[in-house]
């Protein structure tokens, strides 16, 4: 053992594998960036998915598929299912919750430098990895319990299984990765639903080159075998091949109705560029993105005309098309070209600097600059992100009512009945247990919307907005805790 | 209007006499010159304006004599419109493309208009609406010399702009920044190339200027481009160390005495930038000593105590109240005291991120250029520069001498001695982007330059601010004044809380009774002035020890604001009804009163 140890060259063993060791770095960078500016589940949305989640752990499919009965995003299973694991082995808590897209964000990295190597070489490839890693959009949601995440990781896959399958030149094998292409396509759909709109990046891209292959079918192949397997999961579950896309409708018909009924019209607009270009997470890689594109166009004479495409594409889709657009626009649904953004700056970057004395450095520094602008970026929206005061004061209420037999919890408005009810929750099988299920069809019917008007009942809680109720404090409550302007009143 | 009065009363003049003095001047280097020429010139009217109180037209009358001389001489020379103007490349393509593109974001870029702009533009407004010319303090009715910014060449340029287009200065301050931001982007060219004597290099360094400033920095310093100490610092400094650079080069008498002629307006400005200059001319000069000519110390020698002995004059002039004035120092928030009264600049809020970038490019260039140092003047004068920021910024004691002279505020701002933008760019050109010592432009570089300044100048307006200083009170304030402009005589005594009280003399020719401490000048009583504006506002005086302090002033009106920030003053309004005071107006917010005066 000692002779073979002895024997390596550790000087070439180095240089042969520097780009691995560099690789490693920057993973580990990486998870200390996201563990430094760590989330948990904090936002209104991931209570929900944590709620099905916690069904999934106890294998509880029945409340699964109709405890939260209109609940749109039933069909993001590969959100749940891997949650549901972590919370099985683990329990429930913010890091189970999160586990798996901070898991998935590294993997991301791994698979940019693929794409990066694949494209020009494994220089552009680490140079764009480093970007993903301390790319402020990636790093705030990759720990957070929301699909935007995740789908980058399968987003990416499949492009790279794609660039792969282009390249391959046995028959059966590119097949195979065609086919790969469109199954990672399919499962990015059970991420969030828009995902499907990744086919129009290879339906754009051979337009471009004007080639239309029939081994492409195989994409599509792939799409529907995962769509046939979730059908499948429904059926079994609901009666209902389509119950996902069913709820999808639904809410989308009615989110579309809400636009045009406060707006006029449906937006066509430039929103998300606009996101794109002046959003604090964005901003740190603003300019180096403009830059890149504007000289990948003139100067990379197509090297990285894949992920042109791939960035312009989706862009094209989030601007125009995408059914939110103009109305609940936020920059996480920009994560989806994070990997291509970071590869068109990294294959510029490279482009630039190659042919000088001092290349290494110049980059090194270049980075060096990036990560700092990106770590101010973080340092202003971490703290409005992890610690906002509306969610303190509810998370404290509810801290003050776990454990107690709740009869009924009376709160002012609709909005704070989702946030209480859900820090209630706190996905605890204890909590959850205490709310008497079993009475009730839909678990939150406990925590009421109250008027002001008919008096609450004898032994229920009453959650007291200072700045929001419009009813006054009755002699018969009996002030249990007060947090900023939120008050919990016991019924005598 | 107002902009073709400031043309012909400095750009002119200026442009005139740097047709006679420096005919070979490069065509780009032409406007901040002239600039910094025609407010050299001013001095010859402010002066006696602010010294003899001469009226605006008689300032006028000096002003077109000179300009009437300098047209004939130039005329007589036969330059009056010879520029030499450099051959059409990239360099000259980026610096337009740079220039313009900042013009063109001033107009999505609105000026600043809280924090300072409201003291100098009270300043400037009992300049410009109020005859004759005079350096008394003008918030209160006081007939003291306002010992910051009396006898200022640059109050005095707007006033009189002001005044001869019969435009509010408001207006004036707005319209400037069209001409002083694309100024100081050639000044610093203008600098930049002095030192480098490379315009691909100097073409670059603006870039960073600009990304500096404008990119990173949310154009903050473009917004108060009007600011004494902005200009100052972003022209007429730049300008002196093109002079200087060009004396230190070609050793020519005449950039000599114009480095000391601008050397001496600078306090005239802004005492911030004199300081500035003395230190970096002598830090320079020391290092030459060592590292390169030693004739630059005898040169830097001549200099600043040139500057310093023609400065004197007026320094006397402006300090005659100078006992109030050099009270204690005021610390900031990023102040580290080591004992009593002795302190240094706290490294952790010093030492910033970009900071230890352009430390790390400057070591890099120093070890880089080691045994070729003597050539190599512009590595000595930023290495020796930005030595000499740290050697006083973390110096105890430099740090409270230097501090006592030109305040903390300033006093910290020595950080600018590092001039980030000028390491970086020749990091960058000189050892990034050059292969065996050479740095060749190819055409990639060249589309690289273009795209990131164009990219750049699109951002700047795109990622801009604007929200950040948008107040409770503002639409109220602005009615308020609206009427006391309207209905209130001039040059009366206002009572308000301190927010409104600060905006009433910048944008009305009146006066108050205190405003916040940090802008009330040393030697006007302010901590007193505060206290008695609490007694007429207070819940717990009445109305009678209301009155007798509103007739110490000479209070004729008084506004109560039944809406004042946290900060400020608590206002009851115990006027309605009694006799001697009359409500005029009121919109919700405010109530105005008029008060006779006992």
């Amino acid at each position: 053992m000692m002779a073979r140890l002895e024997s390596i060259n550790y000087k070439s063993f180095f240089t042969q594998n520097l780009n691995k060791f560099l690789l490693l770095f920057i993973i580990i960078f990486a998870i200390s960036f996201r563990l430094y500016y760590f989330v948990g589940v904090k936002r209104l949305d991931s209570f929900f998915y944590a709620q099905l989640s916690y069904f999934i752990s106890s294998l509880n499919f029945h409340s699964f598929f109709f405890e939260n009965n209109n609940y749109f995003a039933i069909g993001r299973l590969l959100l749940y299912l891997p949650t549901g694991l972590a919370y099985h082995f683990l329990g429930v808590g913010d890091i189970s919750s999160v586990l798996f897209i901070l898991l998935s964000s590294l993997a991301n990295i791994v698979v940019v430098y693929f794409i990066g190597k694949m494209i020009i070489n494994k220089w552009v490839g680490l140079i764009s990895a480093f970007l993903l890693a301390i790319h402020p959009l990636d790093v705030i949601y990759s720990t957070q319990y929301l699909p935007d995440g995740l789908i980058p990781l399968f987003l990416s896959s499949s492009a790279l299984s794609f660039l792969y399958a282009e390249r391959e030149t046995k028959v059966e094998k590119k097949l195979v990765l065609y086919f790969l292409t469109g199954l990672l396509i399919g499962l990015a759909m059970y991420v969030r639903e828009s995902a499907f709109i990744f086919v129009s990046v290879f339906i754009v891209y051979a337009v471009f080159k004007g080639k239309f292959r029939l081994d492409y079918l195989w994409i599509l192949v792939g799409g529907f075998f995962t769509f046939f397997l979730a059908g499948v999961f429904f059926f079994f579950g609901t009666s209902d091949f389509l119950y996902n896309f069913h709820k999808l409708f639904a809410q989308t018909l009615e989110s579309k109705g809400a636009i045009k009924q406060s707006l006029g019209h449906e937006v066509l607009s430039f929103d998300f560029t606009k996101i794109l270009l002046t959003d604090v997470l964005l901003r740190p890689f603003n300019l180096l993105l403009l830059t890149s594109t504007v000289f990948s166009l003139i100067y990379l004479r197509g090297r990285n005309f894949f992920v042109l495409i791939w960035f312009f594409t989706i862009l094209f889709y989030l601007d125009f098309v995408a059914p939110l657009h103009g109305l609940g626009t936020q920059d996480r649904y920009l994560s989806i070209i994070t990997a291509p953004s970071v590869i068109i700056i990294g294959s510029c970057i490279y482009t630039v600097f190659q042919g000088f004395r001092y290349n290494a450095l110049g980059v090194l520094t270049l980075l060096v600059f990036v990560t700092l602008s990106a770590n101010s970026a973080l340092k202003i929206i971490w703290p409005q992100t992890a610690l906002h005061p509306h969610f303190a004061k509810y998370e404290y209420l509810a801290e003050k009512l776990q454990n107690k037999e709740i009869k009924m919890v009376y709160v002012n408005n609709l909005k704070d009945k989702g946030y209480i009810f859900n820090y209630i929750l706190n996905f605890d099988s204890l909590n959850y247990n205490s709310f008497q299920r079993g009475d009730v069809g839909s678990s939150n019917s406990l925590i009421i919307e109250w008027d002001g008007l008919k008096p609450p009942e004898k032994g229920s809680f009453v959650v007291v907005d200072s700045e929001k109720l419009y009813a006054k404090v009755r002699p018969n409550w009996n002030l249990i805790s007060k947090k900023l302007r939120a008050s919990l009143y016991f019924v005598k | 209007m107002d902009i073709i009065v400031f043309i012909l009363l400095i750009l002119i003049p200026g442009y005139l006499l740097s047709r006679i003095i420096f005919e070979d001047l490069d065509g780009f280097l032409i406007p901040p010159i002239s600039f910094v020429l025609g407010l050299l010139l001013l001095v010859l009217a402010a002066l006696p304006s602010y010294i003899f109180s001469l009226t605006f037209l008689q300032s006028s009358a000096i002003i077109l004599t000179y300009l009437g001389v300098l047209l004939l001489a130039t005329l007589i020379k036969g330059n009056l419109t010879s520029v030499n103007w450099p051959k059409p490349n990239f360099n000259i393509a980026l610096l337009l493309l740079l220039v313009f593109g900042i013009l063109i974001i001033m107009f999505f870029i609105s000026p600043h208009f809280d924090g300072d702009a409201l003291f100098h533009l009270g300043q400037i407004r009992k300049l410009a609406e109020n005859s004759p010319v005079s350096p008394t303090e003008a918030f209160f009715p006081i007939e003291k010399i306002n010992p910051g910014y009396s006898y200022n060449i640059w109050y005095f340029a707007i006033a009189i702009v002001a005044a001869l287009s019969k435009t509010d200065v408001v207006l004036v301050w707005s319209h400037l920044v069209f001409i002083l931001v694309p100024t100081s982007v050639l000044a610093f060219y203008s600098f930049a190339l002095a030192l480098f004597r490379d315009r691909t290099l100097a073409a670059i360094s603006v870039i960073f200027y600009a990304f500096f400033i404008g990119f990173l920095a949310n154009a903050w310093e473009f917004r108060i481009a009007p600011y004494p100490d902005q200009v100052a610092r972003h022209i007429v400094l730049y300008v002196s160390f093109f002079c200087f650079m060009q004396f230190a080069v070609f050793k020519e008498r005449r950039y000599l005495y114009f480095t000391i002629l601008i050397g001496a307006l600078l306090p005239m400005i802004h005492m911030y930038s004199w300081i500035h200059l003395l230190i970096s001319v002598s830090a320079f000069s020391i290092a030459s000593y060592f590292l390169s000519d030693r004739r630059v110390l005898k040169m830097g020698i001549k200099v600043v105590l040139a500057i310093l002995l023609l400065s004197a004059p007026y320094l006397l002039l402006k300090l005659q109240n100078a006992g109030e004035v050099v009270g204690d120092v005021t610390l900031k928030r990023d102040a580290l005291v080591l004992l009593d009264r002795i302190f240094i600049v706290n490294p952790f809020y010093g030492i910033y991120a970009l900071l230890l970038f352009t430390i790390f490019a400057l070591v890099f260039l120093l070890y880089h250029y080691r045994r070729n140092l003597k050539s190599k003047i512009w590595l000595v004068f930023v290495a020796s520069n930005a030595a000499a920021s740290f050697l006083i910024l973390y110096n105890p004691i430099a740090a409270p001498l230097v501090s006592k002279l030109i305040t903390y505020t300033y006093f910290h701002r020595l950080g600018y001695l590092v001039y980030n933008e000028l390491i970086i760019a020749a990091f960058l050109v000189l050892i990034v982007f050059s292969t065996g010592d050479k740095f060749k432009l190819t055409p990639q570089l060249r589309s690289l330059f273009l795209i990131s300044s164009l990219s750049m100048i699109m951002l700047i307006p795109l990622v801009y601010n604007k929200t950040k200083e948008t107040t409770v009170n503002e639409k109220e304030v602005s009615e308020l004044i609206s009427y006391i402009k309207t209905k209130v005589p001039k040059k009366s005594v206002i009572a308000a809380d301190l927010w409104t009280s600060y905006r009433i003399p910048a944008y009305s020719n009146n006066y108050i009774v205190a405003t916040f401490p940090s802008h009330m000048t040393a030697n006007v009583n302010g901590a007193k002035r505060i206290s008695d504006l609490k007694i007429i506002f207070s819940p717990d005086t009445n109305y009678k020890q209301a009155r007798r302090v509103l007739n110490s002033y000479n209070v004729s009106y008084v506004v109560v604001n039944n809406r004042p920030s946290p900060n400020d003053i608590f206002a009851v309004d115990k006027f309605e009804g009694k006799g001697y005071i009359r409500k005029l107006y009121s919109n919700g917010v405010y109530t105005l009163y008029f008060h006779k005066i006992k």
